[in-house]
């Protein structure tokens, strides 16, 4: 049975250390001035100072997914490296027009329209690029590949979590009951 | 100014006016009260098509394969609205270009009438150019409604209001009826003929113009009190970084300059108008039909600017998490 593959970030734990940003663009080869995950700091330099991993979050019923008027999103099911079914956003960059309109809809800016791109990577030009869950590189290649998010199993402090939601959450939700400070810090914002 | 703004509002501000320019045409028609008539309105015809494709190439100048997006933007109909939106722009131009040519072609006053053979068949089509242009007014009001919603989403708060569906049909209404009528207003102002057709339809363009504007002003009072509330606290964030572009920020010169130009002198304009037709004095009129457009058309454009430059997508201030605490003065 195919489960929904997510991201869960422990904010309290993320040092900014840019492990998954960096090996994001490794294995999928992103190029520079595009970022399929970022790292949004808050209250920088302050008490209180936060760091949060944000990119394409695979929602369960993605907002782009309904927006793109060309169906090149679309959510479906993969196998990951363990042969189990993901079910995952991905975008057929073939179909993609670079209307912008994923942009508007996604609630999270993950949709990353590229520009300045040189050479071989000049037809990507524009054309809609996210987090596809490490399926599909940033130029797409032939043949299944598998789902596997390399920015959860390369993160040091173990504050981005990625794959199964139901194999993260308990990790998840054991973090964060560790760390009751921070959850009154929260206040009940974020 | 981005050029992805540039390209919505070349896209939305002509679209628009290409169906309040078929609208103008239909009340023309039915205006005209002899051929005579309809030979002078005939000229008024050769707007709607034209201003659509200027918008058609807008927004396709703005898509990185525009030639693929003509091809495909229709493949999500039902779910994504903007599909629904290019298929109701696509058979509103499809209707626009039948109703054009029975006006163009038509074998006694057709400004194409010299064309060979084509006349002759389109003069047997004659009694439906009145029920194709009811159809394409419905289409394109269809279209109208249809495009406001595809920008009435609610990770787009700012557009988020129905405000949004006002403006549409005002642009359309406004700066449709006065191009017709700025277009027939020059071919009065060369030629010295057709004072009776004109005179009527510069009294329906008045008309229009002046309800349309006092639509305008509540719709733009309405918009700035609706940005101050929200749903949730990120709409109401992104509604604030809008509101504050609109008044403080970059675009506040757009907004208003847009009041002083697209609303005051055109409302004065508008009412102006009043004075020359009861007077039957029909060269001022006819000229200051032509300003009023003008003005109509520099406002429009520069409240479409703001509209759209000053929009927040949620997922711009979801990622500036700490623009939002700013904001909630945290």
């Amino acid at each position: 049975m195919a489960t929904y593959y997510k991201f869960l970030n422990v904010i309290e734990k993320c040092i900014n250390c840019g492990a998954c940003f960096a090996i994001c663009k490794d294995q999928n080869k992103v190029p520079h001035g595009t970022a399929r995950v970022q790292i949004v700091t808050i209250n920088e330099g302050v008490p209180g100072e936060k760091n949060i991993p944000v990119s394409c979050m695979h929602c369960t019923n993605p907002p782009c997914e309904a927006a793109c008027p060309t169906k090149a999103i679309e959510q479906r099911t993969v196998k990951d490296w363990e042969g189990k079914d993901a079910v995952v956003v991905t975008v057929d960059k073939h179909k993609c027009i670079g209307c912008g309109y994923c942009g508007w809809a996604c609630p999270f800016g993950a949709p990353q329209y590229p520009h300045g791109l040189e050479g071989d990577l000049a037809e990507w030009e524009g054309i809609m690029d996210k987090c596809t869950m490490c399926v599909i590189p940033f130029v797409p290649k032939e043949g299944d590949l598998q789902a596997k998010a390399r920015c959860g199993l390369f993160c040091s402090t173990k504050a981005r979590l990625g794959g199964d939601i139901a194999e993260i959450m308990p990790e998840y939700t054991k973090a964060k009951s560790r760390n009751t400070i921070a959850l009154q810090d929260r206040g009940g914002v974020l | 100014m981005s050029s992805a703004v540039t390209s919505y509002v070349i896209f939305t501000v002509f679209s628009q006016m290409s169906v309040g320019a078929l609208i103008a045409m239909m009340i023309a028609d039915f205006l005209a009260k002899s051929k005579d008539d309809e030979k002078f309105f005939e000229t008024g015809a050769w707007v709607s098509v034209p201003v659509a494709v200027i918008g058609l190439i807008g927004i396709l100048s703005h898509e990185a394969r525009p030639m693929l997006a003509m091809m495909t933007m229709t493949k999500h109909v039902g779910t994504s609205m903007l599909s629904n939106e290019v298929l109701a722009l696509t058979v509103f131009v499809i209707l626009a270009v039948i109703y054009t040519i029975l006006w163009l072609l038509h074998p006694e006053y057709g400004s194409l009438k010299w064309f060979p053979i084509f006349p002759a068949i389109v003069g047997k089509f004659m009694p439906l150019r009145k029920p194709v242009g009811v159809l394409a007014t419905l289409v394109g009001l269809a279209f109208l409604f249809v495009s406001a919603k595809a920008y009435m989403m609610y990770t787009l708060p700012s557009f988020n209001h129905p405000t949004t569906i006002f403006f549409f049909y005002v642009t359309a209404l406004l700066a449709g009826v006065t191009a017709v009528a700025a277009v027939l207003s020059v071919k009065y102002l060369v030629k010295k003929q057709g004072d009776a057709p004109l005179a009527r339809m510069l009294w329906v363009t008045m008309g229009v113009a002046v309800v349309m504007l006092v639509v305008l002003i509540i719709a733009l009072m309405a918009q700035t009190s609706m940005l101050e509330v929200a749903e949730t606290e990120y709409a109401l964030a992104a509604q604030q970084e809008t509101l504050k572009g609109m008044l403080e920020g970059d675009y506040a010169t757009f907004y208003m300059a847009r009041w002083v130009v697209g609303v005051g002198l055109a409302l004065v304009c508008a009412l102006a108008l009043a004075l020359p037709l009861k007077k039957k004095s029909m060269t001022t009129a006819a000229i200051i039909a032509v300003v009023l457009f003008i003005l109509v058309l520099v406002g429009e454009i520069m409240g479409r600017t703001v509209l759209f430059g000053t929009n927040v997508p949620l997922g711009h201030v979801l990622p500036d998490i700490g623009g939002f605490y700013t904001t909630l003065g945290l």
